[in-house]
């Protein structure tokens, strides 16, 4: 996994964060191969979305490095120039469509604002190009002219992914992009994230707390618990066999027939006396995991 | 006895501000000791029966039909009475505890004002507290109710919530996606408490949820929504298995699964329908995969199925498809699938 090459879309090797005395990301190492896709699992406060800020370039890490495609990207880009080579790198899809998009600002110009901003070809060249994307993720006519507020939360999830496709990446973070849609809708985008992955070659860091999405949309998963990786693997195998206590307590969590939640809640009660945080304080304050 | 009784509820807007009403005829029922469970997506009605259980309609709404809560009929009641019905005969559990418990108060004094809400006296008002915070499974009672919200995980404050709406010794809970906000470690306990309780005081509960495999799950029985009508009602143990409405069957389709294969998934196509659209017919005519024209013209109505466990379903073609929505093929409820075993402590 930590074979450095050209096979790599993202290399991510012992990245650390730590805000004040929390050690919100340690020692985190991943690779995802080109047009291959991760899934990052884990509650809140298991570091996952700032390994994903960190790997974007959102967050500086304290330590540890980062490779999109071979090329470091340890710290935030410096320059315009810098900047706009780091998004054409790696783009991010954010949790909520409601606010990732800019208000008032048409579907097609905000695509173009994007275009523009790469320096894609004349007016027309962007207005194709603009067509071919919104096309890509199944946008008709009538959303086109759209303003945000208009549209609905999958439509506007689309645009999100179109506007992330625009500056053609080779890696795309998904933090949490499926989870705030409803089902039906959830599952018309994630058969559209396949989709994209077979026409062109992309590479995907789904970022989730849900494992069933994550089983369905990539081909490898890392479980991280309070910011460390504590399994990792093939997904469809890591899922089906979990080894890790954490990994057994995520899946048994998942609510199905015969399921028995008093049971899930004495084994997490179980692994939280295993780690000291939890121990010393009866009643747990917030950000610890209760 | 029934603790809640909805029968025929319709709920419409102005003329002008929605093109449909909110909801449709709407017949529901939750029996003293039963857990039922309300699913639906977004815009689906779900919340909004769910209040009109209380009697909380959205201004200047107009409603048709009955409700029956705890034995009282809400749009008859007094503003006095109504209160006194959600103040002590029903306990609602919130969505997200972080928005329902005021920050600036103490734990203590939040549950405190809802017991005495209840008409415990102040001198008895605290010891309730206590007993109360000790119900929903909080250690050292004495010193959380000297606690701020902040100080609380989101777990823990869902519990305190939960501990607020018990303050009237309730009949009837109502839980608007009370998980949700939660993480899925959390979720299972926070229910677990949610149903003991409800199983305890044999109230009734209303599960409020978008998650069609919870509801299976934890309900005895289900009620599906879909565009402000109830589509489908089955007992939760036979509606995994042989959902009796297309819509129900695209939903368990559509939801990826922990076993059985991976890739693509079979997705609903197209979307809800929105406050602003009316179609003749069956609101789900346009994404159902069985449509006949028939199905465009005539609005199907809940039909009770004959034979055992209470099924009713509102498709035209509800007979016909029978057969073929049964579901084929390793589900979620796989019995491969790795289930938690107990480690020894």
């Amino acid at each position: 996994m930590t074979a450095s090459g050209p096979d790599w879309a993202l290399e991510v090797r012992g990245l650390t964060k730590t805000y004040g005395e929390v050690r919100a990301v340690d020692e985190v190492s991943f690779a995802v191969p080109r047009g291959g896709a991760l899934g990052l699992v884990g509650e809140s406060g298991s570091g996952k979305t700032t390994t994903a800020r960190m790997v974007v370039g959102l967050e500086r890490p304290d330590s540890g490095s980062v490779r999109v495609g071979g090329t470091a990207c340890d710290r935030p880009p410096r320059g315009r120039r810098g900047r706009l080579a780091r998004a054409r790198a790696v783009q991010i899809v954010f949790q909520d469509p409601y606010l990732s998009l800019d208000p008032r600002v048409r579907v097609t110009d905000s695509l173009e604002e994007v275009l523009r901003l790469h320096g894609t070809g004349g007016a027309r060249a962007r207005r194709d190009r603009v067509g071919e994307l919104l096309d890509q993720v199944g946008l008709g006519t009538r959303e086109r002219q759209a303003l945000p507020r208009e549209l609905s939360g999958g439509q506007r999830q689309r645009v999100a992914i179109a506007r992330a496709l625009a500056p053609d990446p080779d890696v795309l973070v998904l933090d949490e992009a499926v989870s705030a849609l409803d089902v039906s809708i959830q599952a018309q985008i994630l058969n559209l994230l396949s989709d994209i992955r077979a026409a062109r070659e992309i590479a995907y860091l789904f970022v989730s707390h849900d494992l069933a999405v994550v089983r369905h949309v990539c081909e490898d998963v890392v479980v991280l618990h309070r910011g460390a990786v504590v399994e990792r693997g093939a997904a469809t195998e890591v899922l089906a066999r979990p080894t890790h206590p954490y990994t057994r307590l995520l899946l048994s969590s998942v609510p199905r027939q015969g399921w028995d939640p008093a049971a899930i809640g004495r084994a997490r009660r179980a692994l939280d006396t295993t780690t000291p945080a939890a121990a010393a304080d009866p009643i747990p304050t917030q950000g610890a995991l209760q | 006895m029934n603790v809640l009784e909805i029968d025929g509820l319709t709920v419409a807007l102005p003329a002008g501000r929605a093109a449909r009403p909110l909801l449709s005829d709407v017949s529901l029922h939750v029996a003293q000791g039963e857990v039922v469970g309300l699913v639906g997506e977004s815009g689906s009605g779900k919340s909004l029966t769910c209040r009109a259980a209380l009697g909380a309609l959205p201004p200047r709404a107009s409603a048709e039909g009955s409700v029956r809560t705890v034995g009282d009929d809400v749009f008859a009641l007094s503003a006095r009475a109504l209160r006194r019905l959600r103040s002590e005969k029903v306990g609602l559990v919130p969505q997200d505890p972080r928005a329902a418990v005021n920050p600036l108060y103490r734990v203590g004094d939040y549950l405190v004002e809802a017991v005495r809400a209840a008409g415990v006296p102040q001198a008895e008002a605290r010891a309730r507290a206590v007993t109360l915070l000790g119900d929903v499974g909080i250690r050292e009672p004495e010193r959380a109710l000297r606690c701020w919200p902040h100080e609380f995980s989101g777990g823990m404050l869902q519990r305190v919530a939960i501990a607020g709406a018990l303050a009237g010794r309730p009949a009837l809970l109502l839980a608007d996606e009370p998980t949700t906000a939660l993480d899925v470690t959390i979720q299972a306990e926070v229910l677990s408490i949610l149903l003991d309780i409800t199983a305890q005081r044999s109230a009734g509960l209303l599960l409020v949820t978008h998650d069609l495999e919870l509801a299976a799950a934890v309900c005895d029985r289900v009620y599906v929504m879909y565009a402000g009508r109830i589509i489908e009602a089955q007992p939760a143990a036979s509606l995994f298995a042989s959902p009796r409405h297309p819509y129900t069957a695209g939903l368990l389709h559509a939801t990826p699964s922990l076993a059985g294969p991976v890739g693509r998934l079979e997705a609903v196509p197209g979307r809800p329908l929105g406050l602003d659209e009316a179609v003749p017919g069956c609101s789900f005519s346009a994404r159902c995969p069985h449509v006949r024209p028939t199905c465009t013209e005539v609005v199907p109505d809940l039909v009770s199925q004959p034979g055992a466990g209470g099924i009713a379903v509102a498709c035209l073609r509800a007979d016909e498809l029978r057969d073929e929505l049964r579901r084929s093929g390793p589900g979620r409820a796989d019995p491969d699938h790795p289930v938690l075993e107990e480690q020894p402590a």
